[in-house]
């Protein structure tokens, strides 16, 4: 979200300066749009990954937690504690 | 003699009746679509349990904004993304310092070629202070959340010096070259937050 305004205001100084000055051209305009959109892409999509493996790591976690507790439940107190399952 | 062995051919007789009967009853049980369905059924039963046990983060779709009450696991997930982004950040911060610092030192070389040279030198040297000063101060901004909004303004900060650069050239390609060094600054902005 944050990029988002970023960029937004970013593409406003870029195109008051440069239109200011004359030198709006197509060449400038598709080389910032493009690279600005392309951009923002890829912040999108690595944002979305990393909560998505964060949330993946999330369940792992509690299923790890859930079997090591079984294994210590049924597992005498010595063999507990000489093999670690904490 | 020939009794026992009559009583042996029917006993063999009898029990290959039995592992024919066996073996029918397990080609029945082989997994049908229906049986499978049913069990990938039960495993995602079974990962829907685990998700709404856990609270897992569920984003906005499109502006990917963290709700509001799961704001302990959103500001978790941030310290748990910013752990591992820490190296990259420091990294392209400090090219992005040594590529502007060199460009100023280009820009003192070629001074006759800006209209108001002394003004984009000064303000290139603030941003370049503010953009240290980030590179220090990054933990401590970070442990009283303001890490975001004023790396977001700084680099907004830069754009404009870069814009303004472009604005008083009067070499007359210059601002082919301020494009680059806006989309560099973008870079990293955005990949730094």
């Amino acid at each position: 979200m944050l990029s988002f305004i970023e960029s937004l205001i970013m593409s406003g100084i870029f195109f008051v300066t440069y239109g200011l000055k004359g030198i709006l051209d197509i060449q400038n305009v598709f080389f910032f749009v493009l690279f600005t959109l392309a951009n923002l892409l890829h912040v999108f999509l690595y944002f979305r990954m990393n909560i998505k493996f964060y949330n993946s790591l999330q369940v792992r976690e509690k299923r790890r937690l859930e079997q090591s507790g079984l294994v210590s439940q049924l597992l005498p107190v010595h063999v507990n504690s000489l093999l670690c399952f904490c | 003699m020939f009794q026992n062995i009559k009583d042996v051919l029917n006993f063999k007789e009898k029990l290959e009746e039995e592992i024919n009967k066996a073996n029918a009853r397990n080609s029945v049980g082989t997994p049908s679509s229906s049986f499978i369905k049913t069990m990938k059924e039960d495993a995602e039963e079974e990962y829907a349990d685990d998700e709404d046990d856990v609270t897992l983060l569920k984003p906005h779709k499109l502006w990917l904004t963290l709700p509001t009450h799961a704001r302990h696991k959103a500001s978790e997930f941030e310290s748990d993304l910013l752990v591992k982004k820490k190296l990259f950040q420091k990294l392209s911060m400090f090219g992005l310092f040594v590529l502007y610092l060199l460009q100023t030192v280009f820009m003192l070389v070629i001074e006759e070629e800006f209209e108001n040279s002394v003004v984009l030198i000064v303000l290139r040297i603030v941003f370049l202070g503010l953009l240290a000063c980030l590179g220090f101060l990054y933990k401590l901004l970070s442990k009283k959340g303001m890490r975001k909004p004023i790396s977001c303004a700084i680099f907004i900060y830069g754009y404009l010096v870069t814009l303004l650069q472009a604005y008083w050239t009067v070499y007359p390609t210059f601002h082919r070259i301020q494009l680059i060094e806006l989309m560099l600054l973008y870079l990293v902005g955005t990949h730094s937050m």
